[in-house]
């Protein structure tokens, strides 16, 4: 039986961490966050999976959802990078190719993305992948750089990457807040997944 | 009867959907990623198909994997990819996060070619990434599967010993 996705992801590292200083610029506005935070149906689509319905129309409406959501927070994005993203939306949970043993992503590890990405500010988009519980993937590649973030819900992150130096290749991992994901990053020179 | 484990040099296959494939933003192929390799609630092993299960030619045992694949229960979506690894090489990755890995020949009611990975390191995404990187390196189309060439998929001495 499907479960509803209900587990907090506790982070790893101590909140006193999460106060570490965030790129100047990076931060998404206070205007972001109270839009993103107040959308009332957050909660309501985290949580449930819809027997009743069949898989087409719960992947419709995911992905319907997932763009009205987005449209909340569209003044802060690239009209470019913005139809991007619906493309890829809609590629990723196209009913002919989704495994119907995996749940829909959720809702809040949609916010949880939506938030990452506004705060990254990447001018290299991700490439969007799910795990089987209902989690959203970006993946950045470039070369033999890797870096996987799987969204969980409430802004939380759970990273894994790849970084080929010159002298080694280095691999890393982790749990962390979007907040503190900058910090976890910058060691590993970011650039090369972003710009 | 004794398991069935396995050659170094065997192959075996895995089907990844749409949503566990690597990908750039355009949507272009890039592999696998370390979900495609998680353990679903109450899987104690991960699932795959063993190629020399079948006789034949290397592609002519992988294109008879993927045909078991195709005809079992797994739905197989038209841009999924057939993921492959060399039994070796898995077990030598593993051992790089500290797994001892078995993998056994374990056929189903709807796969005769089913094998078992047991051991599998699914809470180990660090080395899921690895793996998904530098053993699953092959993930084929299903346009690049129908190029390989058919034949009437007897089953290898190996496969029926």
């Amino acid at each position: 039986m499907r479960e509803a996705i209900t587990t907090d992801f506790a982070p790893r590292i101590s909140s006193s961490t999460w106060a570490t200083p965030l790129p100047k610029g990076g931060l998404p506005s206070a205007a972001i966050d109270d839009r993103l935070t107040n959308i009332r149906t957050w909660t309501s689509l985290s949580s449930k999976v819809d027997k009743g319905r069949g898989l087409p129309e719960q992947l419709f409406d995911t992905a319907a959802d997932f763009k009205m959501f987005t449209s909340k927070v569209a003044m802060h994005l690239e009209p470019a990078w913005r139809t991007k993203l619906f493309s890829q939306l809609d590629s990723l949970l196209d009913p002919d190719e989704w495994d119907p043993e995996d749940l829909p992503p959720a809702a809040l590890s949609f916010r949880t993305l939506l938030r990452m990405l506004l705060l990254l500010r990447p001018a290299r988009k991700p490439g969007l992948g799910a795990d089987h519980e209902g989690h959203l993937i970006a993946a950045w590649t470039t070369d033999e750089n890797r870096l996987t973030v799987t969204c969980l819900q409430g802004d939380q992150v759970r990273y894994v990457l790849k970084r080929k130096l010159p002298d080694e290749a280095v691999r890393s991992a982790g749990d962390c807040s979007i907040a503190f994901l900058p910090t976890a990053l910058h060691a590993y020179e970011p650039h090369v997944w972003f710009e | 009867m004794p398991s069935k484990y396995l050659d170094d040099d065997d192959r075996v296959v895995r089907y990844v959907s749409w949503a566990k494939l690597r990908r750039d933003e355009d949507d272009n192929v890039l592999g696998c990623l370390p979900s495609a390799f998680l353990l679903r609630n109450g899987e104690t092993y991960l699932s795959v198909s063993w190629c020399e299960y079948f006789d034949g030619s290397a592609d002519e045992c992988l294109r008879c994997c993927i045909e078991a694949i195709r005809s079992s229960k797994i739905e197989v979506r038209p841009k999924g990819r057939f993921a492959v690894a060399v039994v070796g090489r898995l077990k030598v990755g593993a051992a790089e996060g500290g797994r001892k890995l078995r993998i056994i020949h374990e056929a189903t009611e709807d796969n005769p070619a089913h094998a078992a990975i047991r051991g599998w390191a699914s809470e180990d995404e660090e080395l899921l990434d690895l793996l998904a990187e530098e053993v699953w390196t092959e993930a084929l189309s299903a346009a690049d599967a129908n190029d390989l060439p058919a034949s009437s998929c007897q089953v290898s001495a190996r496969g029926a010993a």
